[in-house]
């Protein structure tokens, strides 16, 4: 009966991670979160070896990782929409120290230097970037121009393992315990366009059958264990 | 009570104001010099889940933020240029190009403005179709005729006397460095933010401005068939999120339903 309280626990928590990707399916930059058990078999081995409450335990652990594929590009025409067609994330400063996004929707602020829409300052190889007047272009290799004149180039950071980022909301990611990669991002930049969310709504949508499904039959489980015990607890009474 | 609820209403939410932007984008389709509106989103801050469970190793710890939904980023006017449509009329000013017409509102404050059908203004100065002056002031006199504005922006008008047209003043342009950060006012108004920064002001034609079209209006940059694709993927977003509401409580009926 545990394990199958558990396991609707286990749903509920699930449910939240589709909701939250369902919301985001129209977000820039978004990156799909998926939750994660532990495999069953790890749950049998915690059970043979500690005993019950240590089962419970494993089985209650359900993980948030980030699904860090990329999304389609959509043209957006302005020439400081970014986005990073391959691997690698914008650098960029906040508050709380250097966040990583694939959020690209870049503008100036008011002291000229490239921010992203939260205006959090986008790094360069060299540091800030500092635009004036309105005529940028952004180049693939990632060289901010204005006119011939090459102003910086956009820095770009890839990870070996980006789906142990720590996701912070607004489409910034902390390093978590991801590691940076040695070899340089190969990624190509490209102005004039958005990266979508990847969320695949279709996929979302069985998952969401899948975790309703699962969570009934669960139900049914908890239910035909209420039945047993009622008719075991009657029997019983008739001696 | 279950997360899940809260965190698909935000989308519900989100998705009601795209398709809130989308219907003032349709219904300016004719209106000369709109700009259309985009909402942007982002997701709205992680935070740690609740545990259900003594943490045994630092990498359960890392996996437990989760999301709380979506959130509008920034509700932005995209100044692309519209078409130009002749018209004919000697007032209507279109910008080709870059650059916003700087007018002083009633309450001596600045707005800025593509341009549009003007007028000459009790005081006989150029004026807007509200009456509003353009900034710097243009005075052409209240009997002026044969008012010609060329491209550089010098305007050369001649008053019931004159037998030629003399130059009565030149229009300058205003730029910023993020036309998208300026707040609209209605009426084909903005007026500068922090976001968008200072004016920057300059000649038509020179340094990337715009040069002014006389006799021309500019239309809005709304193309309705992108509209139309977006009010769909709106209205299937916002139904993706009604699904995800309707599991979760239906998955909280069945957990009521436990106890028969």
């Amino acid at each position: 009966m545990t394990v199958a309280a558990i396991g609707m626990q286990n749903d509920l928590l699930r449910m939240n991670s589709i909701s939250q990707n369902l919301a985001n399916v129209l977000t820039p930059g978004y990156k799909r979160e998926v939750s994660m058990n532990n495999a069953f078999g790890s749950y049998m081995d915690a059970a043979a070896n500690d005993g019950h409450a240590q089962a419970s335990a494993a089985l209650a652990q359900t993980r948030t990782v980030v699904d860090a594929s990329a999304g389609t590009l959509r043209q957006t025409g302005n020439p400081l929409d970014v986005a990073i067609d391959g691997e690698g994330f914008f650098e960029v400063m906040t508050d709380n120290g250097i966040c990583y996004t694939r959020q690209g929707s870049l503008n100036a602020d008011s002291r000229g230097r490239l921010v992203t829409s939260q205006g959090y300052v986008l790094m360069g190889v060299g540091g800030e970037l500092s635009v004036t007047g309105s005529a940028v272009t952004i180049a693939r290799n990632g060289e901010v121009r204005q006119g011939e004149r090459i102003l910086g180039q956009i820095k770009l950071v890839r990870f070996a393992n980006p789906d142990a980022l720590t996701p912070l909301g607004n489409g910034m990611f902390s390093q978590g315990n991801a590691r940076i990669a040695d070899a340089g991002s190969t990624a190509v930049v490209r102005a004039g366009y958005q990266e979508n969310s990847n969320v695949n709504s279709a996929h979302e949508m069985v998952r969401l059958t899948e975790t309703l499904r699962h969570f009934e039959s669960m139900q049914k489980v908890v239910q035909g264990y209420d039945e047993v015990l009622e008719k075991t607890i009657r029997k019983l009474g008739e001696f | 009570m279950n997360d899940s609820l809260y965190i698909a209403a935000t989308g519900m939410q989100a998705q009601q104001m795209n398709v809130d932007t989308i219907a003032n984008n349709l219904v300016n389709i004719n209106t000369p010099g709109f700009k259309k509106g985009r909402v942007s989103f982002q997701d709205l801050v992680y935070r740690e889940a609740a545990r259900t469970a003594p943490v045994d190793n630092a990498q359960a710890a890392v996996g437990m933020a989760h999301g709380t939904g979506v959130g509008v980023a920034s509700l932005a006017k995209l100044f692309m240029a519209g078409e130009l449509k002749q018209t004919g009329v000697p007032l209507d000013l279109a910008i080709q190009g870059d650059g916003l017409l700087e007018i002083e509102l009633p309450d001596g404050t600045h707005a800025y403005s593509r341009g549009g059908s003007l007028q000459v203004n009790r005081d006989g100065f150029l004026a807007t179709a509200d009456g509003n002056p353009i900034k710097p002031s243009i005075h052409v006199g209240t009997d002026a005729k044969d008012i010609t504005i060329k491209p550089d922006g010098q305007v050369l008008a001649r008053s019931g006397s004159q037998k030629e047209a003399v130059e009565v003043g030149r229009i300058e342009l205003a730029s910023f460095a993020d036309p998208s950060g300026l707040t609209a006012l209605g009426e084909n108004l903005y007026r500068a933010s922090e976001k968008s920064g200072e004016a920057i002001y300059g000649k038509p034609g020179e340094n990337g401005f715009g040069s002014m079209s006389q006799g021309f209006i500019e239309s809005s940059n709304v193309k309705m068939i992108e509209e139309m694709v977006n009010l769909m993927v709106a209205q299937r977003a916002y139904e993706m999120s009604v699904k995800a509401i309707q599991a979760s409580d239906e998955m909280l009926g069945m957990s009521n339903n436990l106890r028969r």
